[in-house]
């Protein structure tokens, strides 16, 4: 990887340096249709690609080769002028354009398009945008900044994973867009560390990790431009179904004297836990009133035979009768977390050469205590015009992410799962025996949060570099080529250590345990692309591209284990009583050839029909390719509209797509495997046993003949600008339905497989978004302008396989799943439901008064939103900025399986409510004496907290379905600009921004429990609104100073 | 232009210096293989099969006939039978796949290697035993054959155990060929028995009596052709057929990661205060834990995690051996056919399979001498049931010997969400929803006895 970073710095170097041929100078002054001074106009020498930038006086001096003569005038909203240069100084007078601006954006394959010509969708995100949202993981930054996008941070942990999906999903394997940097496609996965004998979701337990697109420093990102859906990402074939995020990272700037412009950017967040479950503090740790805690037993040492157990449950004696005395747990555990940010980049260029440098840090030690992110990154980018007719370039990232995470989730070892457990007599903050050098606990089996946070350390550490190279060559002034190579590789090496006396070991032993692994990923990228562009007779115009692409990926795995710690303190594997290692590697080539071409007429009608043809080696030796095709077709009626103030500018477009998923490596052949043989509830059992390796039927049937995934996409859309374009609509109808899904079909167990891995299922998204913009003051000093964004998509699994009702997309609990089921939104919530009288909906009671549970599992929740909306405004006046956005999501369940299990073991809020019975509201069940009549029999408070309202004995995961709605006040942002070389032209700096930033200030939610934007499993998984003792998300005070020199 | 030359040398470069893989590697999964050994295969089936009979299915078993109760967690559901159908996907998931493997391990290999296809023929009739003891009508000759069937019959019990026996028969021949006709032959790899033929072929005979034993309640119950079998079976304690473990997590007695991860099953008083009646019995010390000073159980209609949890015969370490098959059941067998047949001698049997039992329990001892004093007039099927009852605690069998015969009386949990101790496993969740021919709740339902309850 060094080499190739070296190899990357020598290219840009090389580039740099010119030798140039005799030349005259010319100056000059540029003025606009009022007469005044045009800044930033583009002087460029006709016949060559020299040129610069009028300064802010309008003026300009260009160095021109003798044998040239015509200078060209540009500026966006302008008609181009060509000038004879006479020998004087010239003066030019720029005349508006008739026709609207260009306005270009980066689309697929990273082609610059003109935005009008597009009959797809594409959002983009500024820099300043990505800026103000004072995010570090560029998908948060994403958050409510396009319609169509839906994201979720899994939690407010430093560094935690944030997932991104684009018009639902639509697929049962990944469904988060793909992301390309400069475009070279980069990892986004969420990598979960994972023995190779964990037989379970490695997502239901562990540490929040990162979506790796946090590798990515925002400082450097320029724009993003946010392919929504399958229309416009389908040059990206197998891998464009689920749109696309295009990164372009900072450049250098053309021109003579430009210099060198520097900006040095810093930032302090100051967080603190935005929401936490509501908890009592009335009743000890105990069962039946009598209080029970644990005890060492005489030895004084943990998980001996002397050991008095205790009880996890608050079912014991009032505190004022016990007169024990009691804590704060949450005041004990967390604390304010600190982020900083500090970043400086370099910028130059003259007229033929440009570069880009960069270094950031930035540091963030969380809420929760023990986590931690730190990121530095260096970027460094160059482009030279070698000739007039070559340009090339290179540029090149790397990146340390380093992260200290600690457990959640269902795991005895996890901070959340065992603090908010914690009895109110529990002294959460004496966690260690000095004199045992053993944990302290208040139960047998859990660990104390605080233990973990010291013992039980998770730290990971990502080395990433990624980069291209390219070269561009116009061949004549129809013919260009395009060719671009890079690279994204990264190693991530993480250790997770489970120290002496913790339970969070596999065996929950005790005994200690580290595990260490390590990840290489690699990819290799190559775009060749051909284009021809000719204006044609009669106002047509042709845009065409054809390219070749291609694409390798490799993935290894390596994962180590140690039980048995003989050494306290050392976690080095020698020092491990028994070793385990697992690891696992795959690899993938595809290659595709592609074909763009775009017809225009009149600048009013573009129609644009792509295809791309792949082959991928995931199919087997031999296999066919696979066909993309996209058409679309933009047309602005505007064109035919006499120009008004009430209409200016519409377009109406229509796209038709077809874009793909593609099949995870060797899923063609049947192969043995090592199983996982466990029952569910202990890790079970695996190999080598006793010195044998075992090798078992694998529990997937692999049929072979696979097909890649289509989505097949129809998207409607209508722009509009209104009121001298004051007022700008974009809204979108789409409709795209996936078909030929690759899943893993669940199949009768008894024929010996639990899946097949075949091509199946239909799933439809169809949803509209509108992206509405207003300026409603526009004047020199003062802008206020409104902008929102709406996004409802209706998911609807349209069919599985024969026959095939329903099926989990990723193991989940037993009780509590993720399903696709026909006729229903993807990955509902599917687990056991109460019996319910058919009549009146009412819940069916025993004789006894107690809620009967239905024999069947069937659908209990929606996870999925019935709409987004973003609503933003900022208001500037003369140097300072006013923004906020406010977040709205309705709708979307969350199964709180935190709340369940705190009701019932007498440790939520409610369950303070004890010393009284609780008639449910119910029918009696048929089969009772008084069948039908309303229930009036009372239920203990034990019998409603534990098995009504909880999770102990016959109860129903329904009971814990709860509406994870929000309405969240996400930024408020004050800046202030002070403009020093505006005032002084000779000030050293140019500006100087201040600014502050709240984030998530107001949450108002009926979830009872952490921020409901929370995720068990992460972005690495399909499955969404698990909430089991995650871990709580956070607000947050940012202050920013960024200084341009 | 030397620069241009440099430069497109370079992303040339970089392509050739990023080796890229070739071939194989692109198509063939590098981490799993195409091909398995018989010895690699054998493994698996004895690990898992072991896994099955001391796992969930035996640990709520145990709930069922109150040798322990379900105080806390996911055990607090199966303490008042509410049995949800998702409860045991994974083991029935898991005994199918072990067919499966077992199938494979047969067809490929088989002919070749006949003693690794009658362990195979064994272990096969184990998991269809375990099968249809808990869950009564299940897939049998449609199943493990995907490509034909993909939505497998259900097939009657008598059926699956027509086939066990078929299969046991089979298991006999192939183990009794001469060693030569064997390419291979199992040692180290038959975690079991080490390669041993005959203790399989006693395995296997003593396997025929306990499945033939479920016809007692049946026309055609054969009691003489039990006690034939019976004879060519276990007849001593070392030739026991146990689940080994090891010291590794990964070989864990399955009780042992259980009780020590989810300590959610305490010993219950029905059996405690039963056996501590007789305050001889030692192997109550044995069964739970005793070191907190006595052993107590909780009560079945109220759960206490306040009580002992297992003691060092079944959880003593992780790598306590566990009994799948042994002659302590053996002699149980022979005690209750002689006890049908009226045999004056039935008394004899079930004190010898009472000091079975204890001297296997205790390791040695304690004998149980004091307590195995049954006589002619005291013998019937009350008495060995219930002493049975007491035997085979931590073992399935237990379960399928209460339906059987109704013994020993116990008293359902109060105010459960079945009155009567459940019949049967429920049906999976994951056969409901992919196996088309999957009989209705109401021909599945717990409460539902299974063929060989009813006469």
């Amino acid at each position: 990887m060094k080499k190739i970073l070296l190899f990357f710095v020598l290219i840009i170097c090389a580039s740099a340096q010119h030798v140039f041929a005799q030349s005259r100078q010319v100056k000059g002054k540029v003025y606009d249709e009022n007469g005044f001074t045009f800044p930033g106009v583009g002087v460029t020498v006709k016949g060559t690609t020299l040129g610069g930038i009028t300064e802010s006086d309008g003026s300009f001096q260009l160095e021109v080769p003798n044998d040239k003569s015509i200078l060209i005038f540009m500026a966006t909203g302008y008609t181009p002028q060509d000038v004879k240069i006479t020998g004087g100084a010239l003066e030019i007078h720029m005349k508006p354009e008739a026709k609207a601006l260009k306005e270009m954006v980066v689309t697929a394959l990273g082609i610059n398009k003109e935005k009008r010509s597009l009959g797809y969708s594409i959002s983009e995100v500024s820099s300043e945008d990505v800026y103000k949202s004072g995010e570090q993981n560029i998908v948060e930054a994403l958050a409510d900044k396009a319609p169509g996008v839906n994201i979720t941070s899994s939690s407010g942990t430093a560094g935690a994973s944030s997932k991104i999906i684009i018009r639902g999903n639509n697929s049962f394997a990944n469904n988060q867009p793909l992301f390309v940097v400069d475009g070279i496609p980069v990892d986004n996965s969420t990598n979960t560390a994972a023995a190779g004998d964990n037989p379970f979701n490695a997502n239901l337990a562990g540490v929040s990790e990162s979506n790796r697109a946090l590798d990515i420093n925002p400082d450097d990102i320029e724009s993003v431009s946010v392919l929504r859906g399958p229309a416009a990402a389908s040059l990206y074939g197998q891998v464009g179904a689920n749109g696309a995020i295009l990164i372009t990272t900072k450049k250098g700037k053309y021109g003579k004297g430009k210099g060198i412009g520097i900006t040095y950017s810093s930032s302090m967040e100051v967080t603190t836990v935005n929401k936490l479950p509501a908890l009592q503090d009335k009743y000890l740790q105990g069962d039946n009133g009598v209080f029970n805690t644990f005890s060492a037993g005489p030895d004084g040492l943990v998980g001996t035979a002397d050991d008095i157990m205790g009880t996890p449950n608050s079912w014991g004696p009032r505190k004022d009768t016990a007169g024990m005395k009691t804590y704060n747990k949450y005041n004990d555990f967390f604390k304010t977390g600190m982020a900083y940010n500090n970043s400086i980049s370099m910028t130059g260029g003259n007229e033929n050469a440009i570069f880009r440098s960069s270094i950031s840090n930035y540091t963030n030690t969380g809420v929760i205590p023990g986590s931690k992110l730190n990121r530095t990154t260096v970027n460094v980018s160059g482009e030279s015009k070698m000739t007039n007719w070559l340009t090339v370039g290179a540029s090149a990232n790397y990146t340390n992410t380093a992260g200290e995470r600690v457990q959640n989730g269902s795991t005895l070892g996890g901070v959340m799962l065992t603090l908010l457990r914690a009895p109110i007599n529990v002294d959460i903050t004496k966690s260690f025996n000095p004199v045992t050098g053993q944990g302290i606990r208040y139960y047998g089996i859990y660990d104390n949060p605080l233990f973990t946070v010291n013992h039980n350390p998770y730290t990971d550490q990502t080395n990433r570099i990624f980069g291209n190279m390219y070269a561009n060559a116009k061949i004549n002034s129809d013919f260009s080529i395009n060719w671009k190579v890079g690279t994204d590789a990264y190693t991530t090496n993480t250790r997770q250590i489970f120290d002496l006396s913790s339970m969070g070991d596999d065996a929950n032993s005790g005994l200690g345990q580290v595990n260490r692994s390590t990840l290489n990923y690699r990819n290799l990228y190559s775009d060749f692309i051909v284009k021809y562009d000719k204006k044609l007779p009669n106002k047509f115009e042709l845009n065409a591209f054809i390219g070749h692409n291609f694409w390798y990926t490799e993935n290894s795995y390596m994962f180590t284990r140690g039980t048995g710690q003989q050494i306290p303190n050392m976690y080095n594997l020698a020092y491990y009583s028994t070793l385990y290692g697992s690891n696992t590697e795959s690899y993938e080539r595809r290659q595709a050839i592609y074909g763009d071409a775009a017809l225009s007429y009149n600048s009013e009608v573009y129609l644009t029909l792509t295809g791309r043809n792949e082959w991928t080696t995931a199919f087997g030796k031999n296999s066919a390719p696979f066909f993309f095709p996209n058409a679309d077709l933009a047309w602005i009626f505007t064109e035919r509209v006499k120009p008004n103030d009430i209409l200016n500018y519409g377009k109406i477009r229509l796209a038709y797509a077809d874009a793909g998923v593609g099949p995870q490596p060797y899923t063609n052949l049947n192969y043995f495997s090592v199983p996982f043989i466990t029952d569910g509830y202990t890790n079970g059992n695996g190999f080598p046993y006793l010195g044998q390796v075992g090798l078992g039927t694998a529990n997937t049937y692999n049929p072979g003949g696979l097909r890649a995934a289509h989505v097949q996409g129809k998207e409607v859309g209508l722009d509009l600008k209104m009121f001298k374009k004051k007022l700008s609509i974009e809204a979108v109808y789409y409709d795209q339905i996936s078909k030929d899904n690759l899943l893993a079909q669940p199949v009768a167990y008894s024929t010996g497989y639990q899946y097949q891995y075949i091509n199946a299922g239909q799933i439809e998204n169809k949803g509209v978004e509108l992206h509405l913009g207003l300026d409603v003051l526009k004047t020199k000093d003062l802008q206020w302008n409104i902008g929102m964004n709406y996004s409802k998509n209706i998911s609807k699994v349209l069919s599985l396989t024969n026959g095939l009702n329903s099926m989990s997309i990723e193991s989940g609990f037993s009780d509590i799943g993720a399903y696709a089921v026909v006729g229903q939104p993807y990955g509902v919530l599917y687990g056991t439901a109460w019996d319910r009288d058919p009549k009146t909906g009412k819940i069916l009671v025993d004789a006894n008064g107690q809620a009967m549970v239905a024999s069947q599992a069937k659908v209990i929740g929606n996870p999925n939103p019935d709409y987004l909306l973003g609503i933003t405004s900022s208001l500037t006046y003369k140097n300072f900025n006013f923004s906020f956005l406010i977040d709205i999501k309705q709708g979307g369940d969350i199964w709180n399986g935190t709340w369940a299990r705190l009701n019932r073991i007498g440790m939520s809020d409610a369950s303070a409510d004890r010393e009284k019975t609780y008639v449910i509201d119910g029918v009696y069940a048929p089969g009772t004496p008084n069948a039908g009549q309303a229930n009036t029999t009372a239920v203990t408070a034990s019998y409603y907290y534990k098995t009504f309202k909880g999770d102990g004995g016959s109860y129903a995961a329904e009971n814990a379905i709860q509406d994870g709605s929000w309405i969240r006040l996400r930024s408020v942002n004050l800046s202030y600009r002070i403009k020093l070389r505006a005032k002084n032209t000779k000030s050293i700096v140019d500006y100087l921004d201040l600014g502050i930033t709240a984030k998530n200030l107001i949450l108002i939610t009926p979830y009872k429990g952490v921020d409901p934007e929370t995720s068990l499993t992460g972005a690495g998984s399909n499955i969404s609104g698990f909430d089991y003792f995650n871990n709580p998300g956070t607000k947050s005070f940012l202050f920013n100073v960024r200084v341009g020199l | 232009m030397k620069h241009i030359k440099i430069f497109f040398l370079s992303m040339v470069c970089l392509i050739g210096i990023s080796a890229c893989k070739h071939n194989d590697d692109l198509y063939i999964n590098p981490n799993n293989p195409l091909h398995a050994t018989p010895q690699t295969l054998l493994t698996e089936i004895e690990v898992a099969t072991m896994n099955t009979y001391e796992g969930d299915l035996t640990r709520t078993a145990g709930i069922l006939v109150q040798h322990g109760v379900g105080a806390d967690g996911q055990a607090t559901a199966t303490q008042v039978y509410s049995l949800q159908e998702s409860l045991f996907d994974n083991q029935w998931g898991q005994l199918y796949q072990t067919l499966g493997t077992a199938d494979s391990l047969r067809t490929i290999f088989g002919k070749a290697n006949p003693y690794y296809e009658g362990i195979a023929d064994i272990m096969m009739a184990m998991n269809w035993g375990a099968l249809t003891d808990l869950w009564g009508d299940v897939p049998y000759v449609q199943a493990l054959k995907i490509k034909l069937y993909p939505s497998p019959m259900f097939d009657a019990q008598q059926v699956v155990y027509a086939g066990i026996n078929t299969l046991l028969d089979s298991a006999i021949s192939k183990l009794s060929v001469d060693p030569s006709m064997n390419v291979f032959q199992p040692s180290t790899d038959d975690l079991i028995f080490g390669g041993s033929t005959a203790n399989w072929i006693k395995t296997a005979w003593t396997l025929k009596a306990r499945y033939l034993n479920r016809y007692s309640n049946k026309s055609n119950y054969d009691k003489a052709t039990i006690l034939t079998w019976l004879a060519n079976g276990i007849t001593d304690a070392g030739s026991d057929c146990m689940a080994v473990h090891g010291l590794k997590s990964n070989e864990s007695n399955q009780w042992y990661a259980y009780l020590n991860s989810r300590a959610y099953i305490v010993a219950a008083s029905t059996l405690v205060d039963t056996m501590a009646t007789r305050p001889t019995d030692l192997r109550l010390d044995f069964y739970f834990d005793s070191t907190g000073g006595g052993v107590g159980g909780s009560s079945v209609d109220s759960p206490t995690l306040n009580a002992s949890y297992w003691g060092p015969y079944l959880a003593g370490s992780s790598a306590t051996p566990t009994p799948l098959v042994t002659y302590a059941e053996a002699k149980f067998i022979e005690a209750e056919v002689k006890v049908r047949q009226a045999d004056p001698t039935a008394f004899t049997t079930l004190n010898d399979a009472i000091v079975a039992s204890c001297t296997k329990v205790t390791g040695g001892l304690y004998t149980g001498a004091d307590i195995a004093t049954y006589t002619a007039t005291n013998t019937n099927l009350n008495s060995v049931m219930f002493e049975k009852w007491i035997a085979m605690f931590g073992q399935m069998e237990v379960y399928t010997d209460y339906r059987r015969t109704k013994l020993p009386h116990l008293t359902p949990v109060a105010g459960a969400s079945t009155t009567t101790i459940p019949d049967r496993f429920p049906m999976s969740q994951a056969e409901r929803t992919g196996n088309k021919n999957t009989p209705s709740p109401a021909a599945s339902s717990i409460i539902l006895p299974v063929w060989f309850e009813t006469p």
